[in-house]
């Protein structure tokens, strides 16, 4: 009698599990959204990062794209999966050239090539960004880009005469000199 | 009994050789006689044979079987008729004796020249005038074995009235049924040229030649040609089909090579006999090759010869495995006419597709006459492929007309060139240059070192330069001075187009050297000119409502520059004016890039003339006769970042205005830098 209630609870272990999971893959691309920001406000970033998995996977070409792209290319780099990481900024950077985080997309794809001894491409990547945008400093010294990553990530750039400085969360992430 | 018998035979052989001594003697003068009697129709009759005036001094018979001839010459084709071309000494001919008693003909079964003395232009030209009786002769000869031998030729390569330059040849040509075989040994000695005969006092290193062969009904079959020296090993092989020659084969030549002389030693007459007969030994490095430093591989050509013109319908090679081909025609006429189309891929992986190849394409058409080529030239260059330090040219195109080049001299080459136009095309940008009238002189006889020394009109000025070329060294090492005078500098804008707004004379000196890096230093001024619509200049002007700024009047512009591997750079930049005085750099990297640094000072009367400047300039220390404006220029050369540096002025104008203004002078800037790069 035990062993037919244990495996009738068990079944319906399997069957709610199964239920949610349809239930929560059945969500719409804003709710997806919503999700995945909820979790990295909250510092959940593995679980954003399967929420904004899931959204490019079911709506490839949904307006949360550009986002999840990003998302999916910082959460790749910060696990040292610098091919995917890379794919994923590609991909961000071709479909997407006028977007907000375009200049940090750069950067990471700047570590990336440093990395795999790419000197050439490293060359390119620095030049892109060096003349991504042009600058006066009258009577400042520099000047500051900031951005917030779909992962809750602060990104800030500081352009100076010389050279540019990239921090992430504060911490100084690459440079560039020329 | 024994004794008579004995004094009998003595006698008979006495009597027997006396008699046949007799009749040899006998047979020797008739012989003679009858040479010396038809030694003149024997001249005569060459002489309807060939189209220059050949002598005979004396024709006689060598028993058993031996023709002489002494001092054998051919005049020379042009006047004056006295020169000769080719003087033999001494022709020795083997006959058949049979055949010259029995049916008076004369049956050669081989020749020998001794010590011929031929200047190589005359000999060439009477080859080339009796070409046809050359060749129906060798057609009308007896089928029948023949061999020639030509010992210690002294071939003259001087032109005209030039001191004699000789190269000593001795060679051997044979054929025995349809088996023909050779070989030739030439070296460059170095003879007396004080004496009217030349005498030889140093013997040069041999070029030697062997080849062998089949004659054909149709043609002849080359098996090989090898040629040796000691920085030369080609072997050739072929066959030469009516009209049409197809040739393959290789050759590897070390050009680092230092011809070597070693004395002409004083031989007895056996040991003189002996060496006629004996190939000089060829050095052990053309077996090894050790120092070869040009590989020729895989010679493929097909020639179709109509004389006098030669097609050339494919010549392939590969040059150190940078394959090559030519194409065109020569004609042998007077002068000597070549059209000849050369071109190239290199500097690619091997299987690499064509289009990821540089490509060179060299072309050549004109006369030549009297070692002197008459013509047009071009030189295309696509560099596809990039290396790290490389040139950073991506296309050239260089065009010379009106080229006329010296060999007469040779080895002083002189040229002419009524025309260079020379095109250069980089990532982002393009250059041209014209230069006019060009001359020079390229000295060639050094084995290591070759000098070239010219000059040109550029535009309305002149430029003159010389350059040293070590060809030993692997790359080639170039070093030139090039110095110009004299020009209108808006005149040179294909080059710069900023020079195209600025007005005056320029005179410049440079240096180039492509090792151990390849840069282009120098510095170049312009004195008593003027700065019109400078862009930098003309952007102030808008700025501050100083349309005076657009028109600069210069006692003196100069400036340092260097063009590397790296990029551009102007340094020491200096305008000196009475309103306006600049100093600083700017340089131009890879990829655009720029870093500059501007000291730039604008006089107070020049700014009192603006209305924007004029509330600003008491905030100008009242001692201070100029505005002082030093700048950083950085970032892409099409949309440069610009800093304001710290100065007096800018202090006291950020404590005289908020901030909020001074924002808005920023956006305000940034807009109009924005709105100049745009353009």
């Amino acid at each position: 009698m035990a062993k037919v209630m244990n495996v009738r609870i068990a079944s319906a272990a399997v069957l709610l599990f199964f239920f949610t999971f349809a239930a929560a893959h059945a969500q719409s691309e804003e709710r997806l959204h919503a999700l995945a920001a909820e979790a990295a406000g909250s510092g959940q970033i593995d679980a954003a990062f399967m929420h904004f998995r899931s959204l490019l996977t079911e709506y490839p070409h949904s307006k949360y794209e550009e986002r999840a792209l990003f998302a999916m290319g910082e959460y790749y780099f910060r696990a040292a999966d610098y091919r995917d990481a890379a794919q994923m900024l590609t991909s961000l950077l071709e479909g997407y050239p006028d977007s907000e985080g375009r200049l940090f997309a750069l950067a990471y794809l700047l570590k990336i090539a440093e990395r795999a001894g790419e000197e050439a491409l490293a060359q390119k990547l620095k030049n892109e960004i060096v003349t991504l945008r042009q600058h006066s400093f009258l009577f400042r010294n520099f000047k500051e880009y900031k951005y917030l990553s779909p992962l809750s990530r602060k990104y800030r750039a500081l352009y100076y005469i010389d050279k540019i400085e990239f921090y992430v969360d504060g911490e100084l992430f690459a440079q560039i000199s020329y | 009994m024994g004794s008579s018998l004995r004094k009998y035979l003595i006698k008979l052989s006495v009597t027997a050789f006396t008699v046949c001594a007799l009749a040899v003697s006998i047979a020797t003068v008739a012989l003679n006689i009858v040479f010396s009697v038809s030694k003149k129709s024997v001249i005569l009759s060459a002489n309807s044979y060939f189209s220059q005036k050949i002598s005979i001094a004396a024709m006689f018979y060598v028993p058993p079987n031996y023709i002489v001839l002494r001092d054998v010459s051919v005049a020379g084709a042009g006047a004056p008729v006295s020169k000769e071309a080719i003087v033999v000494p001494a022709v020795w001919a083997r006959c058949s004796l049979k055949a010259l008693i029995l049916k008076r003909a004369v049956l050669i079964s081989s020749m020998s020249l001794y010590r011929p003395r031929m200047n190589y232009f005359e000999f060439y030209n009477f080859l080339r005038n009796n070409f046809e009786q050359i060749m129906e002769f060798i057609r009308n000869l007896p089928e029948q074995d023949f061999r020639l031998s030509v010992r210690e030729t002294a071939l003259d390569l001087a032109q005209d009235d030039a001191k004699p330059d000789y190269v000593n040849v001795n060679a051997m040509l044979g054929i025995r049924r349809d088996a023909v075989w050779g070989f030739a040994s030439l070296s460059r000695d170095l003879y007396s040229k004080a004496q009217a005969a030349p005498r030889r006092l140093m013997k040069g290193a041999p070029l030697q030649c062997n080849f062998n062969g089949v004659l054909r009904k149709d043609g002849f079959s080359l098996g090989s040609l090898e040629c040796m020296k000691e920085n030369l090993y080609s072997k050739l092989w072929g066959e030469f089909d009516g009209n049409t020659v197809g040739l393959k084969g290789f050759a590897f030549i070390n050009t680092a090579f230092e011809e070597r002389f070693r004395p002409q030693p004083a031989v007895g007459l056996f040991t003189k006999i002996s060496s006629m007969f004996r190939q000089e030994p060829v050095s052990r490095e053309v077996v090894g090759l050790s120092r070869k430093s040009l590989y020729l591989l895989d010679i493929n050509c097909r020639l179709t010869v109509a004389f006098p013109g030669i097609q050339i319908d494919r010549l392939t090679f590969s040059l150190n495995n940078t394959p090559v081909s030519l194409k065109g025609s020569i004609v042998l006429t007077d002068p000597v006419s070549l059209e000849l189309s050369c071109a190239s891929s290199f500097g690619s992986a091997e299987g690499a597709p064509a289009e990821n190849t540089n490509k060179l394409r060299v072309e050549l058409k004109g006369a030549l006459k009297n070692r002197t080529f008459n013509g047009n030239a071009s030189l295309n260059l696509d560099l596809v492929s990039k290396k790290k330090d490389g040139i950073p040219v991506q296309k050239m195109e260089v065009g010379l007309k009106e080229l006329i080049f010296y060999f007469d001299e040779y080895p002083r080459l002189k040229f002419r060139i009524g025309e260079v136009s020379g095109f250069f095309q980089t990532s982002s940008n393009e250059y041209r240059i014209l230069l006019e009238q060009a001359n020079g002189v390229a000295s060639i006889k050094n084995e290591h070192l070759k000098f070239i020394k010219f000059n040109s009109r550029i535009y309305d000025g002149f430029l003159e330069g010389q350059s040293r070329i070590d060809i030993t060294q692997s790359p080639v090492r170039i070093l030139s001075v090039i110095r110009v005078r004299n020009v209108s500098a808006h005149r040179l804008e294909g080059l710069l187009v900023h020079f195209s707004k600025l007005h005056g004379r320029l005179a410049s000196s440079m240096y180039f050297s492509n090792y151990p890096r390849l840069y282009l230093d120098g510095g170049m001024m312009i004195h008593d000119g003027y700065l019109y619509n400078f862009e930098f200049f003309k952007w102030l002007a808008d700025l501050f409502n100083l349309p005076s700024l657009k028109k600069i009047d210069f006692s003196r512009v100069s400036s340092r520059f260097l063009v590397n591997t790296e990029g551009a750079s102007l340094y020491g930049m200096a305008l000196d004016s009475p309103d306006v005085n600049l100093h600083g750099y700017f340089s131009l990297r890879q990829n655009d890039l720029v870093n500059s640094r501007i000291a730039l000072s604008l006089n107070r009367e020049l700014l009192k003339q603006s209305p924007k400047f004029t509330p600003l300039l008491k905030l100008l220390r009242e001692d201070s006769g100029a505005l002082e404006f030093d700048f950083r220029l950085s970032g892409n050369l099409h949309g440069m970042n610009f800093q304001w540096l710290q100065s007096d002025f800018k202090r006291r104008l950020q404590e005289a205005i908020p901030g909020f203004i001074q924002r808005k002078l920023e956006r305000g800037i940034e807009d109009i830098i924005e709105s100049i790069s745009a353009q």
